[in-house]
């Protein structure tokens, strides 16, 4: 019987192979070498000139790091989302270079996940709205302002925001732990694939939940620009960094709303204490430090009122002695739409846990934990009629 | 009293464990005992081994807990004959969805089926498949080793309901429904509440 490599066409499996070795960030002669090949070889190889042998392919996915039924099942598998990372000043680094490489594949696995579903994502993407001359601040409050009538928020909190840009715009968004804590999120957009994100699951939801507001200004102002945004000392240099540092707060936290409440409890307790501070954060799902800040950028509070608290001793013990632990509830496997997915796959016998672990990039157990839920299903008949009989009850 | 449900005989002497039980067996907490117990010679291979990438019992790293079980001899990684790559396991890796495999489950098989050995796998999607290409092969699940009469006899019942329910909130270990019964009783019905694994059941 013929094997794979054998049925594929040579030159599909050679575009395969130059993305997969141009994702490792690998050149023909680097790779050629590791391999002892010819480079000439291993150029006719990836051109589809040249039919690669069972044990070169094999050598290759080991060089490569691919998994082997990932890199025959995916139609994506010659997207490369990677290079596009490189030409990033600071992203040359090898923790930048490793969150590009997850991005791409969890990018890919979801994309591979829709289509075995035959369930592709819904898109609703604003226009591009470039940053014209002027003050950048103005552009963005605005940008923000317009962003939340878009999404029917008006000047409301913004509870789950990761949802909210999944569901309603059309953003794949990952959720996963980066090695180095410098590292709060990524942005990459390509035509077939959409925009896509992914943020730091060791960082405090309310910090996540900046982070994806600063990369959805990078997908409204300049989309076909991938952005890496790190700390520490992020300073922003380029008016597209500016923005986007400008916007994430003026979303999650509209000047309208955040001055209203301020006045409120001023007045009610006769001043702004670091406890209206704390509940105020609460309210609109921030850290303090970035309400604080944005009071600043308000001219609510003097500026440096954040550092001068801290020095007074503000921390974080005050703020699990007000509301509790919320360390409890920010841990987060997967966003909600890849949970879904790939909970469906599992249960239409499409991926194994082995499958799902792989493409998402997850430990064993969590997958195992994410599919527990499948079991709700053994209820689903059930309670599917009880629910679908209430009206018919009210009816008689 | 519920009889035991493993399916291991004498014969099956030598095995082929998957990631998927790997990590189960890490999650009894008492891997070396439970192996050197077993008295079989179980294998790994590589490719499944990569996959392990976290102890769920220490929470350390898999690799290390996994070299320390190799170091022992309590299991041998091994790695496929260039015959069983170029064959069964592109077939496997490659075959169009719904019958394709991952790497680690494919190299199982393709590893069991190359040496006449059991691949343990607790993965429906990998025993549905295995069973197709081999109906008479023998496939078991990590249920059938820590239910099997040289674990049960060396291990005090307490003892063993420990090891299972540890396997169970730690690894989140699979447990196929004829065996639920079985691992209920071995654990208690207190115990069996906090194991989603389990299965919901159903109020009466």
């Amino acid at each position: 019987m013929l094997n794979i490599l054998e049925n594929r066409s040579p030159k599909d499996i050679g575009e395969r192979l130059r993305a997969a070795r141009s994702n490792a960030g690998l050149t023909q002669q680097k790779a050629a070498d590791d391999m002892k090949l010819a480079r000439t070889t291993l150029i006719a190889i990836e051109k589809g000139e040249r039919r690669i042998r069972a044990d070169e392919f094999r050598d290759m996915a080991a060089l490569y790091g691919i998994s082997v039924n990932q890199f025959f099942q995916s139609e994506s598998a010659a997207v490369e989302l990677v290079p596009r990372f490189r030409a990033l000043s600071g992203a040359g680094n090898q923790a930048a270079a490793e969150a590009a490489r997850l991005l791409c594949d969890l990018a890919i696995a979801e994309v591979e996940l829709e289509r075995i579903l035959g369930m592709p994502l819904r898109k609703d993407y604003p226009p591009e709205r470039r940053i014209g001359p002027g003050d950048i601040r103005e552009q963005a409050e605005d940008a923000a302002l317009d962003t939340r009538q878009r999404l029917g928020l008006g000047l409301s909190p913004i509870s789950d925001i990761i949802s909210l840009l999944e569901l309603e715009v059309g953003i794949r968004i990952f959720i996963q732990p980066l090695k180095s804590g410098a590292i709060s999120g990524l942005f990459v957009f390509d035509e077939t694939i959409g925009a896509c994100m992914l943020l730091n699951r060791n960082h405090p939801r309310e910090r996540r939940a900046l982070t994806a507001a600063h990369e959805y200004a990078h997908f409204l102002s300049t989309r076909q620009q991938p952005d890496v945004l790190s700390e520490p000392a992020h300073s922003p240099q380029s008016r597209e960094e500016k923005f986007a540092a400008a916007f994430a707060p003026a979303l999650m936290m509209p000047a309208a709303a955040i001055r209203r409440r301020f006045e409120d409890l001023r007045r009610e307790a006769g001043q702004f204490s670091p406890r209206h501070l704390i509940l105020l954060a609460h309210q609109f799902h921030v850290s303090e430090e970035a309400l604080c800040r944005r009071l600043e950028e308000l001219s609510l509070v003097r500026a440096g009122m954040w550092e001068s608290l801290c020095g007074r001793g503000f921390s974080g013990v005050h703020v699990r002695e007000v509301l509790g632990d919320k360390a409890q509830v920010q841990q987060t496997f997967v966003s909600p739409r890849i949970w879904y997915l790939a909970s469906e796959a599992y249960r239409r016998d499409l991926l194994s846990e082995g499958q799902i672990a792989k493409r998402l990039g997850m430990d064993r157990v969590e997958v195992r934990i994410m599919l527990d839920s499948t079991m709700l299903d053994d209820l689903g008949a059930e309670a599917l009629d009880d629910f679908e009989s209430i009206p018919a009850k009210k009816r008689a | 009293m519920i009889s035991s449900p493993s399916r291991l005989k004498s014969a099956h002497d030598l095995l082929v464990i998957d990631a998927s039980v790997a990590i189960n067996i890490l999650g009894t907490g008492r891997p070396a005992d439970l192996l050197r117990i077993l008295n079989r010679k179980v294998l790994v291979d590589e490719m499944a081994l990569k996959e392990i990438t976290r102890d769920p019992f220490s929470k350390l790293s898999g690799r290390e807990a996994m070299e320390s079980l190799v170091s022992s001899g309590l299991i041998s990684s091994v790695s496929l004959s260039a015959p069983a790559f170029e064959g069964l396991f592109l077939e496997l890796t490659g075959a169009p969805p719904p019958d394709d495999l991952g790497d680690g489950e494919a190299a199982t098989i393709a590893q069991s089926f190359d040496i006449d050995a059991v691949p343990v796998i607790d993965e429906r999607k990998a025993t549905r498949i295995a069973l197709s290409l081999r109906p008479a092969h023998p496939i078991l699940h990590s249920i059938d080793i820590l239910s099997c009469s040289a674990v049960t006899s060396a291990f005090s019942p307490q003892e063993l309901g420990d090891l299972i329910f540890n396997a169970l909130i730690h690894a989140r270990m699979r447990v196929p429904e004829l065996c639920r019964d079985w691992v209920r009783a071995m654990i208690g019905p207190e115990r069996a509440r906090d194991c989603p694994s389990l299965g919901i059941l159903r109020k009466p």
